[in-house]
């Protein structure tokens, strides 16, 4: 499993919608997600219909990544939100 | 001076508002006192849109080569762009241009704000302006109504009162100034040209070459509203962006541009400390909440645009006077993180002289940290003023000193590529320029392509018109629709400068000095087939079509290139100094660099694309299709 942060101002719809059954918590505006490992942040993505507003920079267990980098066990994911242009 | 005037009718269509330009563009020459106008063929407007297209154009025609960037012969162009004041949100924008006194090469800003459109609203798609007054001047444009006017009463002013002069002069608050401050006049080489006191034609030195050429301040006022040639063919795209801007656009409507600053300390794409360090302790302080908390009292926002991304701060002590605006993320980088100043009224009042005095702010920041590190390491070591990294008393006597070029200042005014050069003593170093101007807060040892971007730019170290990895790297960006319409699968890679990262780039920066020429903000998420549909609304253009917008944005980046070779850069210059990849020990881009190998061949790849030689010189083959033979 893995934990994903994110910002719940950055979802363009309620999580509730979007991840379907998977364990999720609050801290202040963020989401804290519990996922199954073994797939790309983009795929994680996808799969679990985590729809984003905005473009954002992965960072995994503090260290920059690619959104194609397949995740594993114990992985803490951030997606940090960009300024510039947005989502079309 | 004598004051001179000169009178314009409108055109029959832009009396009609049958489209969106009017028709005319103005020339004034300071040196002679002579004011005249001409009327372009269609074709120029069509193949150039206005803008940055446009200042090109009267840079590569009507400047002699080898033109002092601060002597008579370098030509101000302030242009409006095809879409400039039109109903279409985002339009609020013009650009401004010369050549730079800071790289050499091109100045070519936009801001934001309601100059541009009151410009086109007084009658004129541009104003061009020659020479250099013999005493200190204003231009006057009411109307279709020109004066030049002594400006002896507003030199050594603030900006905001010498708006607050102009529009008491004419008794008219709705007059637009774009003007300088102290900083222009006294040509410090990255003064900037401040529109509504707080909108900065910023980057390249755009001040100094206004303060050179005696010219205080351009006012204008216009009752005319800006036309479209149709504007029913507006509506799909009008319609998606009322629909849509709430959520695409909402970062901006929450935090604006400093709603990043946290998320960009945290992802390494703020360069902290001059490039030195990965982290900047209490940087929660210059974040967007607790600016909320502590001194954003408003928002404010350019002509006709919905999204009020600017915030405007006020404080007591340190005093700062709400007119001045507030700091955007760049300025937050540029005075707070990298001088490692964490107090945010310290970094905000530096925002305000920057914009009293007219200064770019980041330059003006870089160049203290760059000074920082040099009396750090003794290399600065005379002199009663020895600023200090994290003091805000410092940040704040720095600009004022470089505004009024007074001890250190008088140094610091030439920036800090030219201070290394004076100081040597491998401060070369410390520094983070490409042309001898410093990098926007966008790190390119995270972003890899912007910062083969930021070596190629014409304008030296650019962010406005460059592909930002992490853009391209996120499926349902702008970035990435834009190349699906190019035919380019996306996502692509988030590290290194791949070929086909490359020729995202040579889409994207030419799609951006499009952008720049319509003059269009960044911010919105228009697609080729958004700025398609715009432009024939616009100008009727029925015929155009997705590649010749392409076609015009290859256009005038050629151009940009060919001016800055005739100005004397060649290849050689296409790179970033050291310091900007400097890896760093540990943090989110731990051990992140861009290899030197790596760099050139994505360059070669982009000259390729480009029709441009391994020296990056334009083929004539590649000028004969772009149709600009006639400016080599």
């Amino acid at each position: 499993m893995l934990l994903l942060k994110l910002d719940e101002r950055l979802l363009a719809d309620s999580i509730e919608n979007m991840q379907g059954s998977i364990e999720f918590h609050r801290e202040a505006t963020f989401i804290i997600l519990e996922l199954p490992s073994g797939e790309s942040v983009q795929h994680t993505l996808e799969k679990y219909r985590i729809l984003l507003k905005q473009p954002v920079v992965a960072v995994i267990n503090g260290q920059t990544a690619d959104f194609t980098q397949v995740l594993v066990d114990g992985d803490q994911v951030r997606l940090l939100p960009q300024i510039a242009g947005g989502r079309y | 001076m004598k004051k001179v005037t000169y009178n314009v009718e409108y055109s029959e269509a832009f009396q009609k508002r049958s489209i969106a330009y009017t028709g005319k563009i103005l020339h004034v020459d300071l040196s002679k006192g002579s004011i005249w106008h001409e009327e372009p063929e269609p074709a120029f407007y069509r193949s150039l849109i206005g803008g940055r297209g446009f200042i090109l154009h009267y840079l590569l025609s009507k400047m002699p080569a080898g033109a002092d960037p601060l002597g008579p012969d370098n030509v101000l162009v302030f242009a409006a762009g095809l879409l400039t004041g039109t109903v279409l949100p985002g339009t609020g924008r013009h650009a401004v241009g010369a050549k730079s006194p800071l790289t050499g090469v091109l100045a070519s800003s936009e801001a934001g704000g309601f100059f541009g459109h009151e410009m086109k609203k007084a009658g004129f798609d541009a104003v061009v302006i020659y020479g250099q007054a013999s005493s200190p001047s204003y231009l006057w444009i009411n109307n279709g109504l020109v004066e030049l006017r002594s400006a002896e009463h507003l030199w050594g002013k603030v900006t905001g009162d010498v708006q607050e002069q102009i529009q008491a002069d004419h008794e008219d608050e709705k007059i637009r100034v774009a003007q300088i401050g102290p900083g222009g006049e006294n040509q410090v080489l990255y003064a900037a040209i401040m529109h509504d006191i707080n909108r900065a034609a910023g980057r390249s030195g755009l001040g100094a070459v206004m303060g050179s050429k005696k010219l205080k301040a351009v006012a204008v006022r216009g009752t005319r509203s800006v036309g479209l040639a149709n504007k029913a063919a507006l509506k799909d795209t009008l319609k998606w962006i009322t629909s849509t801007y709430k959520d695409s656009m909402g970062w901006a409507m929450s935090g604006g541009t400093p709603g990043s600053f946290g998320a960009n300390h945290d992802s390494g794409a703020l360069a902290i400390r001059n490039y030195t360090a990965s982290s900047l302790p209490g940087y929660e302080n210059l974040a967007h909440e607790k600016l909320f908390e502590k001194m954003v009292v408003d928002r404010d926002t350019c002509s006709h645009c919905p999204v009020r991304c600017k915030i405007v701060v006020e404080h007591q002590s340190p005093k700062i006077e709400r007119k001045y605006g507030g700091p955007e993320y760049e300025t937050l980088g540029a005075l707070g993180s990298l001088t490692a100043v964490t107090d945010a009224a310290a970094v905000s009042k530096a925002n305000e002289l920057c914009a009293a005095y007219g200064l770019d702010t980041i330059s003006t920041g870089a160049t203290v940290a760059f000074t920082m590190e040099c009396v750090e390491r003794g290399i600065i070591n005379d002199g009663s003023f020895l600023p200090e990294f994290g003091q805000g008393t410092d940040l704040i006597e720095a600009v004022r000193l470089i505004a009024r070029r007074e001890g250190l200042g008088d140094l610091m005014a030439s920036g800090s590529a030219r201070m290394a050069r004076k100081l040597g003593q491998g401060s070369e170093e410390f520094l983070a320029v490409a042309r001898k101007q410093e990098l926007p807060l966008h790190d390119p040892r995270l972003k890899n392509i912007t910062g083969m971007g930021y070596a190629l730019s014409p304008t030296g170290a650019d962010h406005m018109h460059n592909l930002f990895d992490n853009f391209a790297n996120f499926e349902g960006s702008d970035v990435c629709g834009r190349l699906n319409e190019m035919g380019i699968e996306t996502p692509l890679p988030m590290f290194g400068i791949t070929r086909e990262k490359v020729k995202a780039y040579y889409y994207d920066t030419a799609f951006k000095h499009v952008l720049d020429s319509a003059v269009i903000c960044h911010f919105y998420p228009y697609l080729y087939r958004n700025l398609l549909e715009a432009f024939q609304a616009a100008a009727g253009w029925e015929d155009m079509t997705i590649e010749e917008i392409n076609q015009i944005g290859q256009r005038i980046t050629t151009m940009a290139r060919m001016f800055i070779l005739r100005e004397g850069s060649t290849h050689d210059d296409d790179l970033l100094s050291k310091r900007a990849l400097l890896p760093l020990p540990d943090g989110p881009i731990q051990g992140r660099t861009i290899e030197k190998s790596e760099m050139e061949k994505g360059m070669q790849f982009y000259f390729k694309l480009k029709g441009w030689d391994a020296d990056g010189v334009p083929t004539q083959s590649s000028l004969e299709e772009l149709a600009v033979v006639d400016y080599a």
